[in-house]
């Protein structure tokens, strides 16, 4: 089996090293240039990814957060509603409780920190290297930070289970808006409606509102699997 | 350094897949994302080193150790 293990790495080693060796050639840039003098006018967004996976790319978007939908709802099927959860929760052996002050100083002195840069990654996704995917991991390791540092009664006062649930699916009613939003101004689906015929409202809100609502939709969701992991009963 | 780097993430990937104590795993592997993080800043590609960074070394670390706490820590 080692044997195996050590073929396989040798393998992955000379894939990894692989393009370092190879001399490197003329990469294709049409698609390079266009994104470089039309990606700004396009979208409004200064981050070039953001102009492509919010811009021009907004439908792969669209079915990503349905993915993380979908594996939130699964999740919440199999761990709320599976036959062990009930069974489980009788009578467990109580593992001696060995907490030390150090978790719950260092992530509540933490996680006030990890979710302001949360915050700000999301909401300068446009600007800055970010957006909402990202933004919203963030803010979900900084409120599983907190919730790694409390006990489970407190736990449950602080992080309330059905707001995340109630925040995940308003912001996926507002990805819906946003998506049906063009339909009023007379543009096709996903098309950015503003900044066109010298309207006032500026053309990047489309990006901002698009990594806003991502962004509350994947922090609340991952925070959601995290509690919901956190809280499992478990049979040993 | 790049190179140099690449030789580290796979030096810290083979321990965490090799070593028999899980705890030591999970930190092998974070500092595995942490690595390739910073090749991803070295390559001009801030925004996936940002992901990786939050993903790989941020949450599914707290996730791998808050299971190797409800479970066995050594690998049988």
């Amino acid at each position: 089996m080692i044997y195996i293990m050590g073929i396989v790495s040798i393998l992955l080693l000379s894939l990894v090293l692989g393009p370092m060796i190879i001399p490197d050639f003329v990469w294709p840039h049409i698609a390079r240039d266009f994104l470089l003098h039309n990606g700004l006018s396009d979208t409004g967004a200064s981050n070039l990814v953001s102009a492509i996976y919010l811009g021009y790319r907004a439908y792969d978007t669209i079915g990503e957060t349905i993915v993380l939908l979908a594996a939130v709802t699964g999740a919440v099927y199999l761990i709320t509603g599976s036959p062990a959860s009930v069974h489980g929760s009788e009578k467990l052996p109580q593992k001696p409780k060995r907490r030390t002050n150090i978790i719950s100083m260092t992530t509540g002195k933490l996680a006030p920190v990890v979710m302001l840069f949360g915050w700000y990654v999301m909401f300068f996704g446009h600007l800055s290297p970010g957006g909402g995917f990202q933004g919203g991991v963030v803010l979900a390791s900084g409120l599983l930070f907190i919730a790694l540092g409390r006990e489970n009664h407190q736990r449950e006062s602080k992080l309330d289970r059905s707001g995340l649930h109630i925040i995940e699916v308003s912001s996926l009613f507002l990805i819906l808006l946003l998506l049906s939003i063009p339909l009023v101004f007379g543009a096709s689906i996903l098309e950015n409606p503003f900044g066109k015929n010298g309207s006032t409202i500026p053309r990047v809100i489309y990006i901002v509102g698009f990594n806003m609502a991502i962004g509350l939709k994947v922090g609340s969701g991952l925070t959601l699997l995290g509690l919901l992991m956190m809280d499992m009963k478990h049979d040993d | 350094m790049i190179t140099f780097l690449l030789m580290f993430v796979l030096i810290g990937s083979a321990y965490a897949l090799f070593s028999r104590d899980l705890l030591y795993s999970t930190i092998a592997l974070s500092m595995t994302s942490v690595v390739s993080a910073l090749i991803f800043y070295l390559l001009h590609a801030p925004d996936v080193a940002i992901t990786e960074a939050a993903v790989g070394a941020g949450l599914s670390t707290v996730i791998f150790i808050w299971i190797i706490k409800h479970t066995r820590r050594s690998d049988p």
